[in-house]
């Protein structure tokens, strides 16, 4: 796993975004469900969540472009929602990039120029170095991950202290993905920004992102930094010496998942690595194997737990 | 950032002109082909120079076209923004507040529609002296247009911005715009004849002519501006209509939700209001149009009415949800719902409970009354931007009377009717008996309101209140418009199809004219009712000096003007024009009678193929005996269907056919035993 800038900055820093109670819906259909959620200054977070889970919608609300029916959403004490002065410190990019009709980088680079104040022209032009698209060539003839580039390229120019980013990895090639990675922990650890993703590209994730948010439902499942969360649940594989030691286990520690292969049950458990031996080891069963989870299985297991599962195809 | 700069942002406004500057370039390239342009083109040079009241009658139509496309689509384009998700999520994302986003959009469209007008405006001012005085204005003209132009192209623009602001589509927001545009006008007449229709006495046709229909529909009026220009109230109008639409749209803007881009109403509170008033529209227009077609039967008028519900209620749901599959468990009591308040408003009206067809004034209420058939020609208005003052026999004329006795007989006729209401004859039995006369009966009351009515009244059975009225003066004065009669004339014209006498002399026309009036003021009710052939018509001719007369009156003389026809014949013009057995070579006659057409009535209404069956079926006469054409002159009434009557046919000499009708009694007992 790379080295990511989450791991640099102390805890207990400042909290930039500071949502509580959030609720919006579409026409009677709940997208966001009460979510309540923080982020601290200069931290990259992840949002995963099943498709329609809401992950678009609370990202829009973060923005300023909806406005809530209930909750508020705070950047540093100010709301955020037609608040040109908070605002103008966010930037959101979409799933597809938008421009303006017929415009180009260098056209939009002009507006965004007028209407940030905190545009960094030098910045601009030292980013060129790094994505080398044509600034006068029609946005709008370039493919969906080249507009993605001048999305980020233009994001950044705009020097923001958020940078709300849905799907961003969607159409970009792996060494764009990882340039813009590169280019993600600098900004953050040279000044400090912080950073919203939402993706349902586990891998992506996890290589960036320390804190985490499963979303489904609308609700927020699990909240927790990737690092803590990858420590506090665990794979184990278990054959035990009596059926019933089984059961003494999942009374003893949160179990979250359970599959038996003939003797060998695999159990996804809860708790520190320590703790679940420990638990186990009373039993002295037959095999016992503790294994560290991917991301991707967490998240399975918990959308699981959440009645979101693989469910067995016949074919 | 000064508040000014903060509010119009410049970077807005810039990215609208690059975006959509063609708008105003296709704005200014037509008006200036439909206005400065048109001063030069002619392909006739000898073309006399024309007075112009308005610029507006330059260009034929175009300009209201453009004036009317140009603007709404402005509105279309700068603000596609809120109906696409995406451009919609882009721009509120900006750090920029929706007073921001609305005040530079309004500000770019405002320009876009307003530099045009005013370049065009300078450049008919400029190119004024060099288009050889086809044209004739001042400097003054060019401003009234352009400060029209400018008040009709904001409303325009700003209406459509508010339209686009409540839907959520780009398609739903122009045509909502038309729609709404145009409603105000529609649903007048609309309303106007379902009360025709469910309103007994409700004057249909007086109203609908008196109805500015311009007044009520900024698009009607400028799609036929070249007749029509502007008033100044009505552009005020239009200046406080475009300030409430505006302050309306910063208000409902600061309400709306982004994500309804793509919706078809971006207020859900607007909902019942858009299928409330779709579905009246269709139950009015399915209504009107069954009750005409099937000519009133009440199942298929009901079955109008409902059919109009269901259209709309379906097709309000559609566009409101953006499907077609509307059906639930929740439909039938919403429909059910609408439906019966719909049918509430639209019966209110047209109940008893209004009194509007029973009140009939009292006669101290009263003060003058008109009654006849001409009183739309009377209240016509002229033109406005004719360059000369149009003329007709009827401006200027009052046509009330206040005499207490036709006041009177108006009111009895009213109140009989109002009673009685009879049923007039429609459908085929309308050519049985054709004798109803059509009578708008107008009060003016003595609290400076009028009480207008219009009805359809059977000559039988209402004799004595027709009599009444039709042989008072007040009532000949204006049905026979002897006001016309008052006029200095130089010449005056007696006519029939076989020559004209034209009278010059002043002091024969004047003794003339005094002779017609008295004659028609000494008209029986029998002469007025009555199927008399005219024997010879007067008209007053346009002359080229009367460029503003645009009609005239023409009186009839009929058999009854005993003196008239006196002084004709001492005058020795009789003999000139009078039409007698000599100047007609034959008379063919058959009996109307239903066994001849053997069930096929079809053939009533053509006499010549009725005469033909009936010559196949020897049951047809032709004469050429002088005494009994004489006969025939002398007792001809008009052409109608008329059973127990004789169709007569009159061939002239000339070969070219006449067609009258005989009574049984009046045919000569040598004719009616030939015809045995």
């Amino acid at each position: 796993m790379m080295d990511n800038g989450n791991n640099r900055s102390s805890k207990g820093d400042s909290e930039v975004l500071e949502i509580r109670g959030v609720r919006k819906s579409f026409r009677g259909e709940v997208a966001v469900d009460g979510i309540s959620l923080t982020v601290h200054k200069g931290k990259i977070y992840g949002l995963l969540g099943s498709n329609g889970a809401g992950k678009t919608t609370l990202l829009k609300i973060l923005a300023g472009i909806i406005q809530p029916e209930s909750g508020t959403v705070k950047m540093e004490g100010k709301s955020i929602f037609e608040r040109p002065e908070v605002k103008q410190r966010i930037i959101f990019i979409p799933d597809s990039p938008a421009f303006f009709p017929q415009s180009t980088i260098k056209s939009m680079a002009n507006f965004y120029r007028s209407v940030y104040p905190r545009w960094n022209q030098a910045q601009f032009e030292q980013l060129g170095d790094v994505f080398r698209l044509d600034t006068s060539r029609k946005l709008s003839r370039f493919s969906k991950g080249m507009q993605r580039q001048a999305a980020f390229w233009l994001s950044l120019a705009c020097m923001p202290d958020v940078l709300v980013m849905d799907e961003p990895h969607d159409g970009l090639d792996p060494v764009m993905r990882r340039q813009i990675k590169n280019l993600l922990f600098q900004e953050v650890a040279e000044r400090q920004l912080t950073v919203l993703i939402s993706s349902h590209n586990l891998h992506e994730i996890e290589d960036i992102c320390g804190p985490v948010g499963i979303m489904h439902g609308g609700k927020m499942r699990v909240e927790m930094d990737l690092n803590d969360l990858k420590a506090d649940t665990h794979k184990v594989q278990v054959a035990f010496r009596d059926e019933r030691h089984e059961r003494a286990i999942s009374s003893k520690l949160q179990v979250l998942h359970r599959e038996v292969r003939g003797s060998v049950s695999l159990l996804i458990v809860r708790g520190d690595r320590e703790r679940i031996t420990a638990a186990f080891g009373i039993y002295q069963p037959y095999v016992f194997d503790l294994l560290p989870l991917t991301l991707e299985e967490i998240f399975i297991y918990e959308m699981g737990d959440a009645g979101y599962d693989t469910r067995p195809l016949l074919l | 950032m000064t508040r000014a700069r903060c509010f119009f942002n410049l970077a807005l406004i810039r990215q609208n002109f690059r975006q959509y500057g063609w708008i105003g370039i296709i704005y200014t390239l037509g008006l200036i082909f439909a206005v400065p342009l048109q001063m030069f083109m002619t392909g006739n040079p000898s073309l006399f120079n024309q007075k112009v009241t308005s610029l507006f009658q330059l260009g034929d139509g175009m300009q209201g076209m453009l004036i009317v496309l140009i603007p709404l689509s402005a509105g279309l384009m700068l603000f596609r923004y809120l109906q696409v998700k995406a451009s919609a999520d882009l721009m509120h994302s900006l750090p920029l507040r929706r007073e921001h986003l609305l005040t530079s959009h309004l500000g770019s469209g405002i320009v876009l529609v307003l530099v045009p007008v005013w370049l065009c405006a300078a450049i008919t001012a400029i190119t004024r002296p060099w288009t050889g005085d086809l044209y004739d204005f001042t400097g003054k003209d060019i401003w009234t247009w352009a400060i029209a132009v400018s008040v009709l192209s904001i409303f325009l623009f700003c209406f459509s911005v508010f339209v686009g602001i409540c839907t959520g589509q780009t398609v739903l927001q122009g045509i909502a715009s038309f729609v709404l545009l145009i409603l105000p006008y529609m649903l007048m007449q609309l309303i106007s004849y379902y009360f025709s229709l469910y309103l007994y006495g409700y004057p249909y046709g007086i109203y609908t002519n008196s109805i500015r229909s311009d007044l009520w529909s900024p698009l009607v009026h400028l799609f036929s501006v070249s007749n029509q220009a502007f008033e100044v109230r009505e552009l005020c109008v239009y200046v406080g209509l475009t300030v409430v639409v505006v302050a309306l749209s910063y208000l409902l803007y600061r309400k709306r939700h982004v994500e309804m881009a793509g919706q078809a109403i971006a207020f859900t509170y607007f909902n019942p209001l858009f299928k409330a008033g779709v579905m009246l529209c269709c139950m009015l227009i399915a209504g009107n149009y069954f009750s005409i077609n099937m000519s009133g039967r009440l199942v298929w008028t009901f079955g109008g009415y409902a059919i109009g519900a269901v259209v709309g209620y379906i097709l309000s749901e559609m566009v409101i949800r953006k499907t077609w599959h509307i059906m639930n468990r929740k439909i039938p009591l919403d429909f059910a719902i609408y439906t019966f308040l719909l049918s509430l408003l639209l019966y209110i009206p047209v109940s008893g409970w209004t009194g509007y067809e029973a009140r009939v004034p009292d006669e101290g209420e009263i003060t003058q009354v008109y009654a006849g058939s001409l009183y739309n020609l009377y209240t016509q208005k002229e033109s406005s931007t004719n360059p000369y003052e149009a003329y007709s026999p009827f401006s200027k004329v009052d046509p009330f009377s206040g005499d207490k006795d036709y006041i009177r007989a108006v009111q009895k006729l009213h109140s009989t009717l109002s009673v009685i209401r009879p049923a007039v004859p429609t459908g085929k039995s309308f050519y049985k008996d054709s004798r109803v006369r059509s009578m708008s009966i107008v009060y003016r009351l003595t609290n400076g309101h009028t009480l207008t009515r219009q009805y359809q009244v059977p000559v039988v059975g209402f004799e004595p209140e027709l009599r009444a009225i039709m042989e008072t003066a007040g009532y000949k004065k204006s049905e026979y418009v002897l006001s016309q009669l008052e006029h200095d004339v130089k010449t005056m014209n007696i006519s029939t199809r076989e020559g004209v006498v034209v009278l010059t002399h002043s002091a024969e026309i004047n003794e003339f004219k005094a002779l017609l009036r008295q004659e028609i003021l000494d008209m029986s009710y029998a002469d007025q009712i009555g199927d008399d052939v005219p024997l010879a018509d007067v008209d007053i001719p346009i002359t080229m000096e009367d460029r503003n007369v645009i009609s005239f009156y023409s009186y009839s003389i009929l058999p009854s003007y005993h003196r008239l026809l006196n002084w004709l014949a001492d005058k020795g013009y009789s003999d000139k024009i009078m039409i007698t057995a000599k100047n007609i070579a034959s008379v063919e006659i058959a009996a109307f009678e239903p066994k001849i057409l053997q069930g096929d009535h079809s053939y009533y209404y053509d006499p010549e193929q009725y005469l033909a069956i009936a010559r196949k079926q020897n049951r047809s006469l032709v004469t050429q005996d002088k005494d009994q054409i004489t006969d025939v002159l002398k007792y001809q009434k008009k052409y109608v269907i008329r059973k127990g009557t004789y169709l007569v046919k009159k061939n002239y000499e000339d070969g070219s056919p006449e067609y009258v009708l005989m009574e049984t009694d009046d045919l000569s007992p040598e004719l009616r035993k030939l015809l045995r």
